[in-house]
This record gives C-alpha cells, structure tokens and sequence, in this order.
C-alpha cells in the first residue's frame, strides 16, 4: 500500500528523533510502503551517524597521534585514560547528561567491551589507522574538486514575504512554528504569516486572512503552511477556506493527496496524517484533483451541497454528500459560548442524568437534569479545571476514588434503548483496568448490568489490552450477555469522546464519533435495582473487581434513549477542538 | 599443541572479528541510531550488539554477510529494549517500520563507506559557525531545544538551519557520488 510522501523536513527530523508522535507515524507508514522509501531515509541514517563520527574521528585521530608517544607498558592506563578524556571534553558543553554511572559514561567511546582488552586495543589501533590513511592521502589542493565548493550549503536563514495575517485565535495552543526563522512560537491577532513557515495548531481554532483575501479557519490539531498569498499546504487537519472577493478567487489548498482549487465559495478540506483527505464545499464551487506521481489523474467540479474524498495514491474522486457540520466556519462560531453550544446540545436530548462536574463541593455531583440522581464523591476524586471548557472530575486509583449514584436511575429498567456518553483523558497506562462507568446490583455489587470499561495497555490486560469494552447484561451477571470491544486502541493523555449504544437490536461503541465496534443483542436493560458509578467498578472492602480509574472523566450523560450517530458527532465536533489536544491518531494504531 | 592450535585460531578470530566490526559499524550503528531516539541508549544498546556478536563470532556463518548477521543481532536488541520501553508507556518504532530499516540498511552496506568518504569532504566545505552547530547536536547530544538556548534561537529556527545544513550536505554526498560513479 502506498503512503503519503511526507515533507522532508519531517523525514530529517525523524531521523534526530524530534518528530511528535503522530508526525513519526505518518514517516514511518511512508517508510514502509516502499522499499525505496527506507533506503532513501538508510541513507540520510547513515549520514547522520557519520556526522557524528566525524566529529569521533577528529577526538580519536588527535587520539592516535598523542598514543604514538607513549611508552608500550603504558598502553592500557593510557587507553582508560584517554577514553575518559573524551568524555570530559564531551562533559564541556552544558549537555545534560542523562543517568548514568560512571563507570558506564567511561566506556562510551570504545564500542568493543572492555573485558576483551587487547581486543579494544586492536580495534583503536585498526581504527586510528583506518582513520590516520585518507589523512595522509589527501591533498586538500588536489583532491577537492572546486566545483562542488559551489554547492556547499548556503544556509543563512533568508526572510520570506508577509502573506497573510493571523485574525484571531480561540483557545488555542501553537506548536513549533515560525520556520522561517523569524522566531515567532507565540503567534497572537495581528502576528504576520511569513510564505513558507509552517503552523502547528495543537488545538482551537485560529483565522486567518491571506493578502489577496482568503480566508482560513484552521481547527487544532492541523498543520499548514502559506505557500504564497494564494496557496497553502496542509499536512494535516480540518480547514475551512472562503474566498468572498474575486482577487481571492483561484485560492488553492494542497494536502498530500489532492489538490483543491478554490472557484468562488467556502469549502471545508479535512485531512488525516494517512492522505485521505475530505472537500465538502459549502457555497460556490471548487475543483478537485487527486494528486498523483503521474500527475494524470483528473479532476472533478463539486458544487454546493456536495464533497468528494480521495486518498492517497488514488486516483479516484469519491463523490459524497457535503457535511458541513463537521467544521468550524469561523472564529465567531468556535468563540461563542462553545461550551454553552454542547451542554445546550446534551440537554435537548433530555438524558437522564448529565454530571458535568463543575463543582464537587460537599462531595456531591450534581444532576444537570433534575434534583435526584446526583451522585457522591468517595476517597480521591477532585475538580480540575481544563480550560474555557470548565471543570472535569480527577480521579486517582491509589485511593479507589469514584463517585457514586446510589438511586437506582429507575427509568433505566427495562429500557429498550439507552446511552452512555463520557469524555475521558485516562492517565495510567499500567493499571490493567479502569472502570468509567459500572452498574452493578447493589447487593455485594455482585453482578453488572452494564457499563464501560478500559482494559490497560500493560501485558497483564490480556488480549484485550488496550481496548475499551462496553458491556451489557440481561440478566445481571459477572460473565454473559454482550461485551463490545473497540478495535483500536485508547491513548494515554488523550481527551477521547465515548458512546455506548445499546438500542433494540445491537449494542455499538463509538470513540470520537465513529462507530468502532458493534454486536448483535436484543435484550433490554436489566429490569433490576443497580448502584451506578463512575471511576471504580466495585467499591466494597472485599470486592475483587474494583478496577479503580485514573486521569481525567468529564460530561457524563446517560440517557434512555439510543443517540443517532449525528447526535454523537454532533457532540464530539462541539467539543473536540476546546479538549482535545491530539486525537487523531489513539496509541497503538 | 593442541592448545598453541586453540589459541592461534582464537587470536585470528579476534583480528577476524575486529576487521570485520570496523568495516560494519557504522552501518549497525546507524540502523540502531534511527531506531532509537535517544542518543546515549542508542550509544549502549551499539556496545551490547557489539559484545553480543564478539561472544558469538563462531556462530557467524562466514559465507553470509556480516552487516546482515550484525543487524540481525541488532533487530533483537532492538525488541527487546522497544518491550522495555512500551511497558514504560513510551511510543516505539513500529516493528514493520524496524524490519524495513534492517533491511534497507543491509541493502545499504556497501555503499557506506563512499558515503561517509564523501560526506567527510563535504563537511570540510563547511562553514565554522554550522561545523559547531553539528558538533553540539551530533557529537555532543545537545537537543536543539539546548542549542537553541545557547545560540539565543527559537528552537524552530534552528531546526530549520539543520534541516537546510543537512539536506545541503546529503545534496552534496549524492552529488559527489554521482561524480565517483
């Protein structure tokens, strides 16, 4: 399969590992859809290892010239010392030094191992000649050819022109940008947008406007870069671009698949760190064309109302029906009681209870929906505020912290249909399980009725490691009835939205608005009294299932009813750009 | 007699060895160095390849390339300290990408040596101020987040100054190659 050519700036920085987790990953699927593509980053490895070394050979070759001196007896204390040298020269520059003891930092120069001595004595010697040969060899006057000279790096750093101007931005966090060297990492309203320098928004959203008028919305996390006042190219993320005058008109997006030539409208453009990317045109008209190596593939027209997906390598234009809900057309529209827009969006569903966990003064967790139901803080669970989004609920597994609903949510029994809806940030990879919300009987807590659960990304969580399950069980019990896994994997650190749906026929999962599992089950909830709860499975002293929850749960709704899939991306759209900080690509994908 | 003879075979496997290490590093060390993010894990986890292969030179197939067996040996390794670090939650190299690179960098053996030949030429060409700046992120183990602090830089500008000097330098060996060749 092939994979998007990634900038090759990313290709040089993965190679000096300084690459984030989500970029690495699209280098690395580059990497292997062809053999090529990892003889070509061989090459650069191989470079870069040999900077390193000429640097080394440098050390050693002054080395060699002062070993040549020595008295034969000395050799071995010379070896330890001059070894130790290198180091020290090394420990000159302010570097910090990781852990290390000391008697490993004095082996760092001499590959072979220290016990093989004369072995090691070998190698510096066959090195320090190996290295000493070309020395003598070379004539700097005649074996340097002038011509190449020539080509040696220019590198001063030259300023690109002022293409666009940044409007405005909401809750955002800038990544590394100002690559044209111009140092700007804190961009605000009114920073100037250089061609050619590349912007990372982590998260928010941010406005832009070019000098010939267009303007771009960009939606954390993405990356893009002005070509020049009519053209940007987006590496990743969702944009939306509007051209309201005619000098605007022709404003091109390139991402690594397609290439979208703007006729007059507004159009949204997503693309993932795979290639695929989406057009969904708003107004107006625009052009689409898959890029290919062949440059033959050609391109479509879409109108209003209608997009077109292409992935990478593809030549074929997937027609599609626009879904412009999906993007942030303005600043206005990301800025303007965002937070108010999702909870108004919860509450018209009318679950059954909604804890948004703004304040859990008193230990209680107040029910946006009513007066019963509210739920009550046990051992340690705290508020933390997470930006313009307010407060989330903190748990901590040490003490088994949870919060509990101990009235049975009645209207729950015997419901043909209902939901689970959370945002969660888990933080502890190791624990095997981490239980966000559980219905269990209240006697003993013995049996479930339903609920979800994060199996860890340690060995010890089995097959399942790393997965999400939601389960539900008609009759309670520890064993049987559904359990839908997810089939990708959740992340560390990471907002992530989740939906269990369990309607007349089937029981589905969705992470982050799309469906990722479902199973075949036809029972209704459990007609039973339950305990629910949320960051613990089980509370009581005895229980072997406790599976406690770390990190972060926010904006709990659970509701009889099943959402439709627009309400869940509804809701994750509303949300993801004021949370989530990188989404896009869970671990272990 | 007998043990004249032991000793005779192991002195010769040992400058065997030698030989064949110092023709061969630089290509095990580079797979490893791409591999591994972090310099001085990369630095150790090269020694124990090293001592691992001087243990088992007569388990060498001497018919077979050396890169290859060292690289093999280096695959390993490599696992082994990528399970190591994903029980610390720390996102490794994915395997197939691992297992392209090992391949790529046996395929990539021969050429090394006129590489680095021609690199060394190239970076007498440049300029002091970018010599330093290598020195302090490849010889030293600077970060450029470190360098940048030194310099009084963005850490964005310098790393777009090393991206320019080492696409000029790789511009540079391949030109050079093409003229050897």
């Amino acid at each position: 399969m092939k994979s998007a050519q990634p900038h090759d700036e990313w290709v040089y920085a993965f190679l000096d590992g300084e690459l984030s987790e989500q970029q690495a990953a699209v280098v690395e699927a580059w990497i292997v859809s062809a053999p090529e593509n990892a003889d070509y980053v061989a090459s650069l490895a191989i470079l870069m290892h040999g900077i390193g070394e000429e640097f080394k050979r440098d050390e050693i070759s002054n080395i060699w010239q002062e070993l040549s001196d020595l008295e034969p007896d000395a050799e071995h204390i010379q070896l330890v010392d001059i070894t130790n040298r290198v180091d020290e020269k090394k420990k000159l520059a302010p570097a910090p030094a990781p852990a290390m003891d000391a008697d490993r930092r004095g082996k760092k120069v001499i590959v072979i191992p220290r016990s093989v001595a004369w072995l090691t004595a070998a190698a510096i010697l066959l090195f320090g000649l190996w290295v000493a040969v070309p020395r003598i060899d070379e004539d700097p006057g005649s074996g340097a050819d002038d011509s190449q000279i020539t080509q040696a790096p220019r590198l001063e750093v030259q300023e690109m022109p002022v293409v666009a101007l940044l409007e405005g931005a909401f809750n955002v966090r800038w990544g590394q940008a100002g690559d044209t060297g111009t140092g700007d990492t804190e961009l605000e309203a009114g920073s100037e947008i250089r061609a050619g320098q590349r912007l990372v928004l982590e998260r928010g959203v941010a406005q832009i406007q070019s000098h010939r008028g267009a303007v771009v919305v960009l939606e954390g996390p993405c990356e893009i870069a002005f070509v020049d006042e009519h053209r940007v190219r987006l590496a990743y993320g969702r944009i939306v671009g509007k051209c309201p005058t005619s000098d605007s008109k022709g404003f091109t997006v390139d991402t690594p698949s397609a290439t979208i030539v703007d006729l007059g409208t507004e159009f949204g453009v997503h693309t993932t760190s795979e290639g695929l990317t989406e057009v969904h045109v708003m107004t107006g008209k625009v052009s689409l064309a898959p890029r290919t190596a062949d440059n033959e593939a050609s391109e479509v027209e879409l109108g209003a109302g209608r997009g077109g997906i292409v992935t990478s390598g593809s030549s074929q234009i997937v027609e599609i029906e626009s879904t412009p809900a999906q993007f942030v057309s303005s600043l206005e529209d990301a800025s303007s009681n965002a937070m108010q827009q999702y909870v108004s969006s919860v509450t018209s569903l009318n679950p059954l209870v909604y804890y948004r966990f703004e304040s859990l003064a008193g230990g209680v967790a107040i029910n946006e929906m009513g007066s019963k139901y509210f739920g009550f803080a046990d051992g340690a669970v705290s508020t933390v505020r997470i930006g313009s989004v307010g407060n989330a609920a903190s748990f901590s597994s040490d003490q088994a912290g949870h919060i509990r609903v101990d009235q049975t949510i009645s209207e729950l029994r015997n419901a043909e249909a209902y939901t689970i809806e959370c945002w969660a940030k888990p933080n502890n990879a190791l624990a095997i399980y981490g239980s966000l919300v559980s219905m269990t009987t209240p006697e003993r807590e013995a049996l479930a009725a339903s609920g979800l659960v994060l199996h860890g990304l340690s060995e010890e969580a089995g097959a399942e490691r790393g997965l999400l399950r939601f389960y539900h069980r008609n009759p309670p019990s520890s064993e049987t009835g559904t359990e839908v896994y997810s089939q990708r994997r959740w992340a560390v650190d990471q907002w992530m939205h989740i939906a269990a749906v369990k309607d007349r026929t089937s029981a589905k999962l969705y992470i982050n608005g799309e469906l990722v599992a479902v199973l075949d089950d036809t029972t209704a909830f459990p007609d039973t009294e339950f305990v629910t709860k949320i960051g613990i499975h089980q509370t009581q002293p005895e229980a072997r299932q406790k599976r406690p929850y770390e990190g972060l749960i926010d904006e709990v709704a659970i509701y009889d009813r099943a959402l439709t899939v627009n309400d869940i991306e509804s809701h994750y759209n509303k949300m993801r750009y004021l949370l989530n900080e990188d989404s896009s690509r869970p671990i272990g994908d | 007699m007998i043990n004249e003879s032991k000793q005779h075979e192991s002195t010769t496997d040992v400058e065997a060895f030698t030989q064949l290490w110092l023709s061969n590093h630089h290509t095990v060390a580079a797979f490893i160095r791409v591999s591994i993010r972090n310099l001085h894990d990369a630095e150790d986890l090269l020694q124990d390849v090293a001592r691992e292969a001087s243990r088992n030179f007569d388990r060498f197939d001497r018919s077979r390339p050396f890169s290859a067996w060292l690289i093999g040996i280096a695959r390993y390794r490599l696992i082994d300290y990528f399970n190591h670090q994903q029980r610390k939650n720390i996102v490794v190299m994915n395997s197939d990408t691992l297992e392209a690179l090992a391949e790529a960098h046996i395929r990539s053996t021969e050429q090394a040596d006129s590489r680095l030949g021609a690199l060394r030429d190239c970076m007498r060409h440049l300029p002091e101020r970018q010599r330093h700046l290598l020195r302090d992120r490849y010889y030293t183990g600077l970060s450029t987040v470190e360098i940048a602090n030194r310099t009084g830089k963005t850490s964005s500008s310098i790393n777009q100054v090393f991206y320019r000097i080492r696409k000029a330098l790789a511009r540079c060996v391949e030109d050079r190659l093409g003229v050897a060749q």
